[in-house]
Protein backbone atom coordinates (compact mmCIF):
# COMPACT_ATOMS: atom_id res chain seq x y z
CA UNK A 1 0.00 0.00 0.00
CA UNK A 2 2.69 2.27 0.88
CA UNK A 3 5.00 1.73 -2.32
CA UNK A 4 1.14 2.26 -4.26
CA UNK A 5 0.99 5.43 -2.43
CA UNK A 6 4.02 6.88 -3.35
CA UNK A 7 3.99 5.28 -6.46
CA UNK A 8 0.68 7.72 -6.96
CA UNK A 9 2.30 10.58 -5.61
CA UNK A 10 4.48 10.88 -8.44
CA UNK A 11 2.72 9.98 -11.23
CA UNK A 12 0.11 12.90 -9.79
CA UNK A 13 2.60 15.65 -10.22
CA UNK A 14 4.93 13.83 -13.18
CA UNK A 15 1.93 15.09 -15.68
CA UNK A 16 1.28 18.74 -16.86
CA UNK A 17 -1.55 20.35 -15.19
CA UNK A 18 -4.72 19.43 -17.12
CA UNK A 19 -3.27 17.18 -19.05
CA UNK A 20 -5.20 14.18 -17.99
CA UNK A 21 -8.22 12.91 -20.51
CA UNK A 22 -10.86 15.88 -20.62
CA UNK A 23 -9.48 16.94 -17.11
CA UNK A 24 -10.14 20.39 -17.67
CA UNK A 25 -14.19 19.43 -18.40
CA UNK A 26 -13.71 17.08 -15.48
CA UNK A 27 -12.30 19.85 -13.40
CA UNK A 28 -15.29 22.20 -14.33
CA UNK A 29 -17.51 19.75 -13.75
CA UNK A 30 -16.69 19.61 -9.93
CA UNK A 31 -16.19 23.08 -9.66
CA UNK A 32 -19.80 23.60 -10.73
CA UNK A 33 -20.86 21.33 -8.30
CA UNK A 34 -19.17 23.02 -5.47
CA UNK A 35 -19.85 26.75 -6.83
CA UNK A 36 -23.51 26.43 -8.27
CA UNK A 37 -24.56 23.73 -6.25
CA UNK A 38 -25.77 21.93 -9.28
CA UNK A 39 -24.58 19.68 -11.94
CA UNK A 40 -23.86 20.85 -15.36
CA UNK A 41 -25.98 20.11 -18.55
CA UNK A 42 -24.20 19.33 -21.99
CA UNK A 43 -24.20 22.36 -24.46
CA UNK A 44 -27.10 21.61 -26.80
CA UNK A 45 -29.42 22.62 -29.48
CA UNK A 46 -32.75 23.56 -28.44
CA UNK A 47 -34.85 21.44 -30.70
CA UNK A 48 -36.83 18.03 -29.79
CA UNK A 49 -34.58 16.50 -26.84
CA UNK A 50 -31.35 16.37 -29.29
CA UNK A 51 -33.16 14.95 -32.49
CA UNK A 52 -33.16 16.74 -35.82
CA UNK A 53 -30.24 19.37 -35.20
CA UNK A 54 -27.92 17.85 -37.66
CA UNK A 55 -28.75 17.52 -41.43
CA UNK A 56 -27.92 14.16 -43.63
CA UNK A 57 -24.65 15.77 -43.91
CA UNK A 58 -23.98 15.90 -39.97
CA UNK A 59 -24.43 19.76 -40.15
CA UNK A 60 -25.90 21.88 -37.65
CA UNK A 61 -29.58 22.84 -38.68
CA UNK A 62 -28.97 25.46 -36.07
CA UNK A 63 -25.93 27.99 -35.45
CA UNK A 64 -27.72 30.40 -33.63
CA UNK A 65 -25.89 29.74 -30.41
CA UNK A 66 -27.42 32.09 -28.19
CA UNK A 67 -30.73 29.95 -28.32
CA UNK A 68 -28.42 27.24 -27.03
CA UNK A 69 -28.93 25.47 -23.83
CA UNK A 70 -26.08 23.92 -21.59
CA UNK A 71 -22.81 24.84 -20.11
CA UNK A 72 -19.58 26.23 -21.59
CA UNK A 73 -15.66 26.39 -20.14
CA UNK A 74 -14.68 28.95 -18.94
CA UNK A 75 -12.35 31.29 -20.66
CA UNK A 76 -9.66 30.63 -18.66
CA UNK A 77 -9.67 27.31 -19.55
CA UNK A 78 -8.39 28.03 -23.07
CA UNK A 79 -4.75 28.23 -22.35
CA UNK A 80 -5.57 24.36 -21.91
CA UNK A 81 -7.16 23.63 -25.41
CA UNK A 82 -4.76 21.01 -26.26
CA UNK A 83 -6.65 18.77 -23.68
CA UNK A 84 -9.78 19.69 -24.51
CA UNK A 85 -12.04 18.32 -26.61
CA UNK A 86 -12.57 20.40 -29.45
CA UNK A 87 -11.28 24.07 -28.54
CA UNK A 88 -9.70 24.64 -32.13
CA UNK A 89 -8.22 26.14 -33.77
CA UNK A 90 -5.82 25.75 -30.46
CA UNK A 91 -2.84 28.67 -30.08
CA UNK A 92 -2.78 29.09 -26.47
CA UNK A 93 -0.19 31.73 -26.73
CA UNK A 94 -2.15 33.75 -28.74
CA UNK A 95 -3.28 36.90 -26.24
CA UNK A 96 -6.34 37.87 -28.54
CA UNK A 97 -7.78 34.02 -28.03
CA UNK A 98 -6.91 33.75 -24.60
CA UNK A 99 -8.42 37.13 -23.34
CA UNK A 100 -11.63 36.31 -25.20
CA UNK A 101 -11.73 32.75 -26.96
CA UNK A 102 -14.04 32.41 -29.54
CA UNK A 103 -16.86 29.84 -29.14
CA UNK A 104 -17.96 28.88 -32.39
CA UNK A 105 -15.49 27.37 -34.62
CA UNK A 106 -15.90 26.89 -38.75
CA UNK A 107 -15.24 23.65 -40.05
CA UNK A 108 -15.88 24.17 -43.52
CA UNK A 109 -17.84 22.54 -45.24
CA UNK A 110 -19.76 20.87 -42.33
CA UNK A 111 -20.05 24.65 -40.96
CA UNK A 112 -20.19 26.42 -37.68
CA UNK A 113 -19.91 24.24 -34.38
CA UNK A 114 -19.82 25.41 -31.13
CA UNK A 115 -16.17 25.14 -29.03
CA UNK A 116 -15.10 25.08 -25.49
CA UNK A 117 -18.35 23.32 -24.34
CA UNK A 118 -18.76 21.29 -20.98
CA UNK A 119 -18.29 18.00 -22.87
CA UNK A 120 -18.69 15.89 -19.70
CA UNK A 121 -21.45 16.55 -18.33
CA UNK A 122 -23.07 13.60 -19.41
CA UNK A 123 -21.78 12.00 -17.07
CA UNK A 124 -23.14 10.71 -12.94
CA UNK A 125 -22.51 13.15 -10.25
CA UNK A 126 -21.29 10.63 -7.65
CA UNK A 127 -17.60 11.28 -8.30
CA UNK A 128 -18.24 15.64 -9.00
CA UNK A 129 -20.37 15.18 -5.38
CA UNK A 130 -16.92 13.54 -3.16
CA UNK A 131 -14.82 15.79 -5.07
CA UNK A 132 -17.11 19.30 -4.38
CA UNK A 133 -16.15 19.37 -1.01
CA UNK A 134 -12.63 19.51 -1.55
CA UNK A 135 -13.07 21.81 -4.28
CA UNK A 136 -15.39 24.06 -2.18
CA UNK A 137 -12.47 24.16 0.72
CA UNK A 138 -9.78 24.68 -1.72
CA UNK A 139 -11.39 27.91 -3.54
CA UNK A 140 -8.79 30.26 -2.69
CA UNK A 141 -5.67 28.04 -4.75
CA UNK A 142 -5.15 28.31 -7.85
CA UNK A 143 -7.08 26.21 -10.64
CA UNK A 144 -3.63 24.80 -11.04
CA UNK A 145 -3.06 23.84 -7.44
CA UNK A 146 -6.53 23.15 -6.74
CA UNK A 147 -6.12 20.65 -9.89
CA UNK A 148 -3.50 18.84 -8.68
CA UNK A 149 -5.06 18.46 -5.26
CA UNK A 150 -7.93 16.89 -6.37
CA UNK A 151 -5.74 14.49 -8.58
CA UNK A 152 -4.33 13.01 -5.51
CA UNK A 153 -7.68 12.23 -4.20
CA UNK A 154 -8.14 10.06 -6.70
CA UNK A 155 -5.51 7.87 -4.78
CA UNK A 156 -7.71 6.49 -2.59
CA UNK A 157 -9.75 5.22 -4.96
CA UNK A 158 -6.93 3.22 -6.84
CA UNK A 159 -5.79 2.04 -2.87
CA UNK A 160 -9.38 0.57 -2.94
CA UNK A 161 -9.32 -1.26 -6.27
CA UNK A 162 -5.97 -2.88 -4.83
CA UNK A 163 -7.18 -4.01 -1.95
CA UNK A 164 -10.52 -4.91 -3.54
CA UNK A 165 -8.00 -7.15 -6.14
CA UNK A 166 -6.71 -9.12 -2.54
CA UNK A 167 -10.12 -9.32 -1.13
CA UNK A 168 -11.72 -10.81 -4.14
CA UNK A 169 -8.69 -13.37 -4.44
CA UNK A 170 -9.02 -14.07 -1.14
CA UNK A 171 -12.72 -15.02 -1.40
CA UNK A 172 -12.14 -17.42 -4.56
CA UNK A 173 -8.66 -18.80 -3.63
CA UNK A 174 -8.20 -17.97 0.13
CA UNK A 175 -5.38 -20.42 0.49
CA UNK A 176 -3.45 -19.81 -2.42
CA UNK A 177 0.14 -16.92 -2.05
CA UNK A 178 0.90 -17.07 -5.94
CA UNK A 179 -2.45 -14.83 -6.55
CA UNK A 180 -2.88 -13.03 -3.14
CA UNK A 181 0.30 -11.80 -3.96
CA UNK A 182 0.46 -11.49 -7.83
CA UNK A 183 -3.24 -10.29 -8.45
CA UNK A 184 -2.67 -6.74 -6.24
CA UNK A 185 0.43 -6.30 -7.27
CA UNK A 186 -1.21 -6.61 -10.85
CA UNK A 187 -3.26 -4.32 -10.36
CA UNK A 188 -0.96 -1.83 -8.79
CA UNK A 189 1.52 -1.58 -11.43
CA UNK A 190 -1.05 -1.82 -13.99
CA UNK A 191 0.05 1.59 -15.63
CA UNK A 192 -2.95 2.95 -17.07
CA UNK A 193 -5.33 2.01 -13.77
CA UNK A 194 -2.78 3.95 -11.86
CA UNK A 195 -3.10 7.09 -14.69
CA UNK A 196 -6.50 7.10 -14.08
CA UNK A 197 -5.67 6.72 -10.21
CA UNK A 198 -3.63 10.14 -10.20
CA UNK A 199 -5.81 12.14 -12.27
CA UNK A 200 -9.33 14.33 -12.12
CA UNK A 201 -11.69 11.74 -13.20
CA UNK A 202 -14.60 9.69 -12.66
CA UNK A 203 -13.43 6.78 -14.42
CA UNK A 204 -11.11 6.04 -11.07
CA UNK A 205 -14.78 5.83 -9.33
CA UNK A 206 -16.49 3.83 -12.01
CA UNK A 207 -13.37 1.14 -12.02
CA UNK A 208 -13.80 0.97 -7.80
CA UNK A 209 -17.03 0.55 -7.47
CA UNK A 210 -17.42 -1.92 -9.99
CA UNK A 211 -14.67 -3.71 -8.12
CA UNK A 212 -16.55 -3.92 -5.25
CA UNK A 213 -19.39 -5.46 -7.12
CA UNK A 214 -16.98 -8.15 -8.18
CA UNK A 215 -15.45 -8.44 -4.56
CA UNK A 216 -19.65 -8.79 -3.10
CA UNK A 217 -20.24 -11.46 -6.00
CA UNK A 218 -17.30 -13.37 -5.03
CA UNK A 219 -18.02 -13.37 -1.80
CA UNK A 220 -21.86 -14.34 -2.78
CA UNK A 221 -20.08 -17.01 -4.51
CA UNK A 222 -18.93 -18.49 -1.48
CA UNK A 223 -21.19 -17.79 0.86
CA UNK A 224 -24.27 -17.81 -0.88
CA UNK A 225 -26.58 -15.12 -1.68
CA UNK A 226 -28.89 -14.60 1.42
CA UNK A 227 -31.31 -11.10 0.61
CA UNK A 228 -28.46 -8.90 2.78
CA UNK A 229 -25.83 -9.89 0.58
CA UNK A 230 -28.11 -9.17 -2.37
CA UNK A 231 -28.70 -5.65 -1.15
CA UNK A 232 -25.07 -5.22 -1.02
CA UNK A 233 -24.66 -6.09 -4.23
CA UNK A 234 -27.22 -3.62 -5.59
CA UNK A 235 -25.81 -0.60 -3.36
CA UNK A 236 -22.77 -1.38 -4.78
CA UNK A 237 -23.91 -1.38 -8.31
CA UNK A 238 -26.20 2.19 -7.90
CA UNK A 239 -22.64 2.83 -6.31
CA UNK A 240 -21.20 2.28 -9.96
CA UNK A 241 -23.69 3.40 -11.94
CA UNK A 242 -23.66 7.26 -10.33
CA UNK A 243 -20.22 7.11 -10.77
CA UNK A 244 -19.89 5.91 -14.35
CA UNK A 245 -22.46 5.06 -16.64
CA UNK A 246 -20.48 1.87 -17.88
CA UNK A 247 -21.03 0.41 -15.20
CA UNK A 248 -23.52 -1.51 -16.90
CA UNK A 249 -21.13 -4.00 -17.75
CA UNK A 250 -22.00 -5.77 -14.37
CA UNK A 251 -24.96 -6.70 -14.88
CA UNK A 252 -24.43 -9.87 -16.79
CA UNK A 253 -22.26 -10.89 -14.34
CA UNK A 254 -24.55 -10.57 -11.15
CA UNK A 255 -27.00 -12.02 -13.07
CA UNK A 256 -24.96 -15.36 -13.55
CA UNK A 257 -23.39 -15.16 -10.49
CA UNK A 258 -26.61 -15.43 -8.53
CA UNK A 259 -28.24 -17.52 -10.95
CA UNK A 260 -25.48 -20.22 -10.87
CA UNK A 261 -25.20 -19.78 -7.28
CA UNK A 262 -28.58 -20.41 -6.15
CA UNK A 263 -29.02 -22.74 -9.37
CA UNK A 264 -30.56 -22.25 -12.62
CA UNK A 265 -33.38 -24.70 -11.70
CA UNK A 266 -34.72 -22.90 -8.27
CA UNK A 267 -36.00 -20.30 -10.30
CA UNK A 268 -38.09 -18.68 -7.27
CA UNK A 269 -34.83 -18.07 -5.60
CA UNK A 270 -32.53 -16.39 -7.95
CA UNK A 271 -35.58 -14.50 -8.99
CA UNK A 272 -36.54 -13.01 -5.57
CA UNK A 273 -32.30 -12.55 -5.26
CA UNK A 274 -32.12 -11.16 -8.63
CA UNK A 275 -35.28 -8.50 -8.03
CA UNK A 276 -33.89 -7.32 -4.29
CA UNK A 277 -30.20 -6.38 -6.30
CA UNK A 278 -32.33 -4.77 -9.20
CA UNK A 279 -34.39 -2.65 -6.72
CA UNK A 280 -31.66 -1.43 -4.34
CA UNK A 281 -29.94 -0.15 -7.45
CA UNK A 282 -32.92 0.76 -9.23
CA UNK A 283 -33.97 3.24 -6.37
CA UNK A 284 -30.43 4.33 -6.22
CA UNK A 285 -30.27 5.70 -9.33
CA UNK A 286 -33.43 6.77 -10.45
CA UNK A 287 -33.41 10.30 -9.64
CA UNK A 288 -30.43 10.50 -11.89
CA UNK A 289 -31.95 8.61 -14.83
CA UNK A 290 -35.43 10.76 -14.00
CA UNK A 291 -33.64 14.31 -14.11
CA UNK A 292 -31.67 13.05 -16.81
CA UNK A 293 -34.47 11.91 -19.23
CA UNK A 294 -36.12 15.10 -18.64
CA UNK A 295 -32.70 17.03 -19.42
CA UNK A 296 -31.64 15.16 -22.79
CA UNK A 297 -34.79 12.96 -23.81
CA UNK A 298 -32.86 9.83 -23.36
CA UNK A 299 -30.60 8.18 -21.17
CA UNK A 300 -27.30 8.07 -22.59
CA UNK A 301 -27.37 11.54 -24.13
CA UNK A 302 -25.73 10.15 -27.16
CA UNK A 303 -27.64 12.13 -29.72
CA UNK A 304 -26.52 15.50 -27.95
CA UNK A 305 -22.68 14.25 -28.16
CA UNK A 306 -23.39 13.02 -32.05
CA UNK A 307 -24.38 16.73 -32.21
CA UNK A 308 -21.64 18.35 -30.69
CA UNK A 309 -18.77 15.67 -32.00
CA UNK A 310 -20.36 15.50 -35.44
CA UNK A 311 -17.43 17.38 -37.44
CA UNK A 312 -15.03 14.53 -36.38
CA UNK A 313 -16.22 11.60 -34.04
CA UNK A 314 -18.09 9.53 -36.61
CA UNK A 315 -19.07 5.83 -36.28
CA UNK A 316 -16.03 3.55 -36.36
CA UNK A 317 -17.85 0.73 -38.19
CA UNK A 318 -20.03 -2.96 -37.63
CA UNK A 319 -19.85 -4.78 -34.36
CA UNK A 320 -18.44 -7.40 -36.09
CA UNK A 321 -16.26 -5.27 -38.31
CA UNK A 322 -14.68 -3.94 -35.40
CA UNK A 323 -14.33 -7.14 -33.46
CA UNK A 324 -11.59 -9.02 -36.19
CA UNK A 325 -10.24 -5.41 -37.28
CA UNK A 326 -6.85 -5.56 -36.18
CA UNK A 327 -5.54 -2.02 -36.16
CA UNK A 328 -8.95 -1.43 -33.84
CA UNK A 329 -7.43 -4.27 -31.04
CA UNK A 330 -4.28 -3.24 -31.51
CA UNK A 331 -4.97 0.58 -30.57
CA UNK A 332 -6.99 -1.04 -27.47
CA UNK A 333 -3.87 -2.71 -26.43
CA UNK A 334 -1.21 0.28 -27.01
CA UNK A 335 -4.22 2.56 -24.81
CA UNK A 336 -4.23 -0.69 -22.40
CA UNK A 337 -0.30 0.22 -21.23
CA UNK A 338 0.44 3.29 -22.61
CA UNK A 339 -1.10 6.62 -24.65
CA UNK A 340 -1.84 8.41 -21.14
CA UNK A 341 -4.98 9.88 -22.50
CA UNK A 342 -4.38 12.00 -25.38
CA UNK A 343 -2.52 9.62 -26.86
CA UNK A 344 0.37 11.95 -27.03
CA UNK A 345 2.81 8.71 -26.00
CA UNK A 346 2.73 5.66 -27.63
CA UNK A 347 4.60 2.74 -26.54
CA UNK A 348 7.14 0.99 -28.89
CA UNK A 349 5.51 -2.52 -30.93
CA UNK A 350 8.83 -4.18 -28.46
CA UNK A 351 7.64 -3.11 -25.17
CA UNK A 352 4.07 -3.82 -25.97
CA UNK A 353 4.72 -7.33 -27.47
CA UNK A 354 7.36 -8.33 -24.75
CA UNK A 355 3.69 -7.20 -21.90
CA UNK A 356 1.93 -9.22 -24.51
CA UNK A 357 3.53 -12.32 -24.47
CA UNK A 358 3.09 -13.36 -20.82
CA UNK A 359 -0.49 -12.30 -20.86
CA UNK A 360 -0.71 -14.31 -24.17
CA UNK A 361 0.59 -17.45 -22.40
CA UNK A 362 -1.45 -16.75 -19.33
CA UNK A 363 -4.46 -16.82 -21.51
CA UNK A 364 -3.56 -20.37 -22.67
CA UNK A 365 -2.65 -21.46 -19.24
CA UNK A 366 -6.51 -20.37 -18.25
CA UNK A 367 -7.48 -22.32 -21.67
CA UNK A 368 -5.28 -25.09 -20.16
CA UNK A 369 -7.49 -25.14 -16.67
CA UNK A 370 -10.49 -24.65 -17.89
CA UNK A 371 -10.22 -27.70 -20.34
CA UNK A 372 -8.72 -29.92 -17.97
CA UNK A 373 -10.68 -28.75 -15.05
CA UNK A 374 -14.29 -29.30 -16.90
CA UNK A 375 -12.77 -33.05 -18.61
CA UNK A 376 -12.07 -34.04 -15.09
CA UNK A 377 -15.89 -32.38 -13.25
CA UNK A 378 -17.13 -35.42 -12.99
CA UNK A 379 -14.30 -37.52 -11.74
CA UNK A 380 -13.95 -37.62 -7.69
CA UNK A 381 -10.03 -38.14 -6.54
CA UNK A 382 -8.67 -36.20 -9.47
CA UNK A 383 -8.04 -32.87 -7.34
CA UNK A 384 -4.16 -32.42 -9.14
CA UNK A 385 -3.96 -31.55 -12.24
CA UNK A 386 -0.73 -32.37 -14.41
CA UNK A 387 1.44 -29.80 -13.07
CA UNK A 388 0.28 -30.11 -9.89
CA UNK A 389 -2.21 -27.30 -9.75
CA UNK A 390 -5.32 -27.74 -7.66
CA UNK A 391 -9.01 -28.47 -9.42
CA UNK A 392 -11.06 -26.17 -8.61
CA UNK A 393 -14.11 -26.38 -6.51
CA UNK A 394 -17.34 -25.68 -7.20
CA UNK A 395 -17.06 -21.93 -6.10
CA UNK A 396 -14.24 -21.43 -7.95
CA UNK A 397 -15.65 -22.66 -11.17
CA UNK A 398 -18.71 -19.97 -10.91
CA UNK A 399 -16.09 -17.49 -9.69
CA UNK A 400 -13.95 -17.37 -12.44
CA UNK A 401 -17.12 -18.09 -15.37
CA UNK A 402 -19.06 -15.01 -13.39
CA UNK A 403 -15.05 -12.97 -13.46
CA UNK A 404 -15.08 -14.37 -17.38
CA UNK A 405 -18.19 -12.78 -18.37
CA UNK A 406 -17.61 -9.40 -16.97
CA UNK A 407 -14.26 -9.43 -19.09
CA UNK A 408 -16.12 -10.53 -22.37
CA UNK A 409 -19.33 -7.91 -21.34
CA UNK A 410 -16.37 -5.07 -21.04
CA UNK A 411 -14.57 -5.71 -23.50
CA UNK A 412 -17.92 -5.85 -25.79
CA UNK A 413 -19.05 -2.75 -24.74
CA UNK A 414 -16.07 -0.76 -25.73
CA UNK A 415 -16.79 -2.49 -29.37
CA UNK A 416 -20.26 -1.64 -29.08
CA UNK A 417 -19.68 1.89 -28.59
CA UNK A 418 -17.17 1.73 -31.22
CA UNK A 419 -19.96 1.31 -33.56
CA UNK A 420 -21.51 4.60 -32.35
CA UNK A 421 -18.03 6.65 -31.81
CA UNK A 422 -14.75 6.47 -33.02
CA UNK A 423 -12.97 7.65 -30.27
CA UNK A 424 -13.76 4.79 -28.13
CA UNK A 425 -11.15 3.80 -25.47
CA UNK A 426 -9.48 1.16 -23.75
CA UNK A 427 -9.99 2.71 -20.30
CA UNK A 428 -13.86 2.02 -20.34
CA UNK A 429 -12.74 -1.47 -20.11
CA UNK A 430 -10.61 -0.86 -17.06
CA UNK A 431 -13.29 -1.84 -14.26
CA UNK A 432 -13.13 -5.08 -15.09
CA UNK A 433 -9.00 -4.53 -14.37
CA UNK A 434 -9.77 -7.34 -11.00
CA UNK A 435 -11.03 -9.72 -12.81
CA UNK A 436 -8.56 -9.96 -15.44
CA UNK A 437 -5.91 -10.18 -13.19
CA UNK A 438 -7.59 -13.17 -12.00
CA UNK A 439 -7.85 -14.81 -14.81
CA UNK A 440 -4.77 -14.23 -16.49
CA UNK A 441 -2.49 -14.80 -13.10
CA UNK A 442 -4.41 -18.09 -12.69
CA UNK A 443 -3.93 -19.30 -16.09
CA UNK A 444 0.12 -18.05 -15.56
CA UNK A 445 -0.26 -20.35 -12.46
CA UNK A 446 -1.50 -23.14 -13.87
CA UNK A 447 1.63 -23.26 -15.80
CA UNK A 448 4.09 -23.23 -13.15
CA UNK A 449 4.68 -26.13 -10.96
CA UNK A 450 4.38 -25.39 -7.31
CA UNK A 451 8.15 -26.34 -6.78
CA UNK A 452 8.82 -22.64 -8.47
CA UNK A 453 6.10 -20.32 -7.71
CA UNK A 454 7.74 -18.39 -5.70
CA UNK A 455 10.59 -17.73 -8.41
CA UNK A 456 7.76 -17.26 -10.85
CA UNK A 457 5.84 -14.48 -7.63
CA UNK A 458 9.25 -12.85 -7.87
CA UNK A 459 9.48 -12.56 -11.97
CA UNK A 460 5.62 -11.20 -12.32
CA UNK A 461 6.52 -8.67 -9.68
CA UNK A 462 10.04 -7.86 -10.68
CA UNK A 463 8.56 -7.58 -14.31
CA UNK A 464 5.85 -5.39 -13.54
CA UNK A 465 8.00 -2.88 -11.71
CA UNK A 466 10.27 -2.56 -14.56
CA UNK A 467 7.16 -2.34 -16.76
CA UNK A 468 6.59 1.11 -14.59
CA UNK A 469 9.72 2.27 -14.04
CA UNK A 470 10.93 1.72 -17.84
CA UNK A 471 7.64 2.90 -19.55
CA UNK A 472 8.31 6.08 -17.07
CA UNK A 473 11.94 6.84 -17.58
CA UNK A 474 11.84 6.08 -21.50
CA UNK A 475 8.40 7.46 -22.38
CA UNK A 476 6.51 9.92 -19.80
CA UNK A 477 9.80 11.84 -18.19
CA UNK A 478 11.49 12.13 -21.36
CA UNK A 479 7.94 13.50 -22.87
CA UNK A 480 7.02 15.71 -20.46
CA UNK A 481 10.00 16.99 -18.86
CA UNK A 482 12.60 16.94 -21.21
CA UNK A 483 11.06 17.24 -25.06
CA UNK A 484 8.63 20.00 -23.75
CA UNK A 485 11.17 21.87 -22.35
CA UNK B 1 10.39 -28.67 3.01
CA UNK B 2 10.59 -30.54 6.19
CA UNK B 3 14.13 -31.39 5.66
CA UNK B 4 16.68 -28.56 7.46
CA UNK B 5 19.16 -28.64 4.33
CA UNK B 6 15.83 -28.17 1.82
CA UNK B 7 15.21 -25.32 3.71
CA UNK B 8 18.52 -23.62 3.86
CA UNK B 9 18.36 -24.20 0.01
CA UNK B 10 15.62 -22.82 -0.63
CA UNK B 11 16.54 -19.75 1.70
CA UNK B 12 19.92 -19.63 -0.39
CA UNK B 13 18.04 -19.77 -3.41
CA UNK B 14 15.70 -16.65 -2.09
CA UNK B 15 18.62 -14.76 -1.59
CA UNK B 16 20.06 -15.16 -4.73
CA UNK B 17 17.19 -14.58 -6.62
CA UNK B 18 16.21 -11.60 -4.96
CA UNK B 19 20.05 -10.05 -5.26
CA UNK B 20 19.75 -10.54 -8.83
CA UNK B 21 16.73 -8.91 -9.26
CA UNK B 22 17.19 -5.99 -7.08
CA UNK B 23 21.20 -5.84 -8.53
CA UNK B 24 19.33 -5.63 -12.16
CA UNK B 25 17.16 -2.86 -10.76
CA UNK B 26 19.49 -0.80 -8.88
CA UNK B 27 22.12 -1.06 -11.77
CA UNK B 28 19.43 0.11 -14.39
CA UNK B 29 18.41 2.85 -12.16
CA UNK B 30 22.05 4.04 -11.49
CA UNK B 31 23.95 3.29 -14.47
CA UNK B 32 20.84 2.36 -17.11
CA UNK B 33 20.78 4.93 -20.22
CA UNK B 34 17.70 5.34 -22.58
CA UNK B 35 17.38 6.75 -26.05
CA UNK B 36 14.89 9.60 -25.94
CA UNK B 37 13.63 10.83 -29.67
CA UNK B 38 13.82 14.75 -29.57
CA UNK B 39 12.32 14.03 -33.06
CA UNK B 40 11.57 11.44 -35.45
CA UNK B 41 14.97 11.66 -36.85
CA UNK B 42 17.14 13.43 -33.90
CA UNK B 43 17.87 10.75 -30.92
CA UNK B 44 19.48 11.37 -27.83
CA UNK B 45 21.17 8.91 -25.25
CA UNK B 46 20.25 10.19 -21.46
CA UNK B 47 21.20 8.40 -18.78
CA UNK B 48 18.65 7.31 -16.00
CA UNK B 49 19.66 9.65 -13.30
CA UNK B 50 19.07 12.40 -15.58
CA UNK B 51 16.49 11.82 -16.54
CA UNK B 52 14.81 11.67 -13.60
CA UNK B 53 16.94 15.13 -12.58
CA UNK B 54 14.62 16.17 -15.66
CA UNK B 55 11.56 15.55 -13.54
CA UNK B 56 12.71 17.10 -10.44
CA UNK B 57 13.60 19.99 -11.96
CA UNK B 58 10.26 20.05 -13.44
CA UNK B 59 8.11 19.28 -10.75
CA UNK B 60 4.88 21.69 -10.52
CA UNK B 61 4.89 25.47 -9.07
CA UNK B 62 2.41 24.54 -6.10
CA UNK B 63 2.99 24.53 -2.15
CA UNK B 64 6.98 25.52 -1.72
CA UNK B 65 9.28 24.23 -3.71
CA UNK B 66 11.37 22.35 -0.47
CA UNK B 67 7.45 20.98 -0.04
CA UNK B 68 7.64 19.32 -3.54
CA UNK B 69 11.20 18.17 -3.22
CA UNK B 70 10.56 16.69 -0.09
CA UNK B 71 7.34 14.80 -1.15
CA UNK B 72 9.45 14.03 -4.25
CA UNK B 73 12.67 12.08 -2.15
CA UNK B 74 10.11 10.55 0.20
CA UNK B 75 8.13 8.89 -2.75
CA UNK B 76 10.72 7.74 -4.34
CA UNK B 77 12.39 6.42 -1.39
CA UNK B 78 9.73 4.44 0.07
CA UNK B 79 8.92 3.19 -3.64
CA UNK B 80 12.99 1.81 -4.10
CA UNK B 81 13.11 0.30 -0.36
CA UNK B 82 9.66 -1.41 -0.77
CA UNK B 83 9.83 -2.68 -4.45
CA UNK B 84 13.37 -4.58 -3.12
CA UNK B 85 10.47 -5.68 0.47
CA UNK B 86 7.79 -6.73 -2.55
CA UNK B 87 10.25 -8.97 -4.22
CA UNK B 88 11.85 -10.05 -0.76
CA UNK B 89 8.33 -11.30 0.11
CA UNK B 90 7.59 -12.39 -3.38
CA UNK B 91 10.31 -15.30 -2.82
CA UNK B 92 8.84 -16.65 0.33
CA UNK B 93 9.67 -20.25 0.36
CA UNK B 94 6.94 -20.81 2.70
CA UNK B 95 3.98 -23.66 1.34
CA UNK B 96 0.68 -22.23 1.11
CA UNK B 97 -1.76 -22.26 4.48
CA UNK B 98 -2.85 -25.47 5.00
CA UNK B 99 -6.33 -24.47 4.42
CA UNK B 100 -8.66 -26.30 2.43
CA UNK B 101 -9.52 -24.32 -0.88
CA UNK B 102 -13.17 -24.80 -0.07
CA UNK B 103 -12.78 -23.11 3.19
CA UNK B 104 -14.12 -19.44 3.91
CA UNK B 105 -11.81 -16.92 4.10
CA UNK B 106 -12.35 -14.51 7.16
Amino acid sequence: MAVFVAKQALTVVVFPPFSGHDEVAHFNYVQTVATEHRVPTLFRCPTDDGQNCLDEFGRLTNTEFSTWQGDILPDYFYRYCQYILDWSPCEPTNPRWLNGPFRAANWGFMGQFPAGTQYAANHPPLYYLTMAPFARAGTSLSPESLQYLLRALAIPFGLAIVLLAFFTTRQLFPNDRFLLMTVPAFVAFQPQVSYESAMVNNDIAGIAFVSLVLYLLARGIRRGFDFVTCAWVGAALGLAMLAKSNSLIAIPPIALAIVLTCGPRNVRAWASRGTVTAAVAGIMILPWYVFFYRTYGNFDAFEQIRTLQSPWNKPGGSLLGLLFDRGFVWMRWKETWGEFGWRRISLDSSVLWAIAIPIIAGITGLGLYAIIAFRRRAKPGQDVGPLGFVMPDRSQSIGLAMLFVAVVTSYLAVVQFGTQFALTQARYFFPIVNAFAILVLLGGRTLIPPRLQPIGRALIVSGLVFMNVIIYTRYVIPYWHILQN
Amino acid sequence: MGDASEITRANASRIIVWAALSALLLGYVRWGSEVVSITSFYHVRRSVPSIWRAFRRGLPDVASGTAMNVVYAVSLGILLVGVLALVWLALDPAEDDAVPAHEEPR
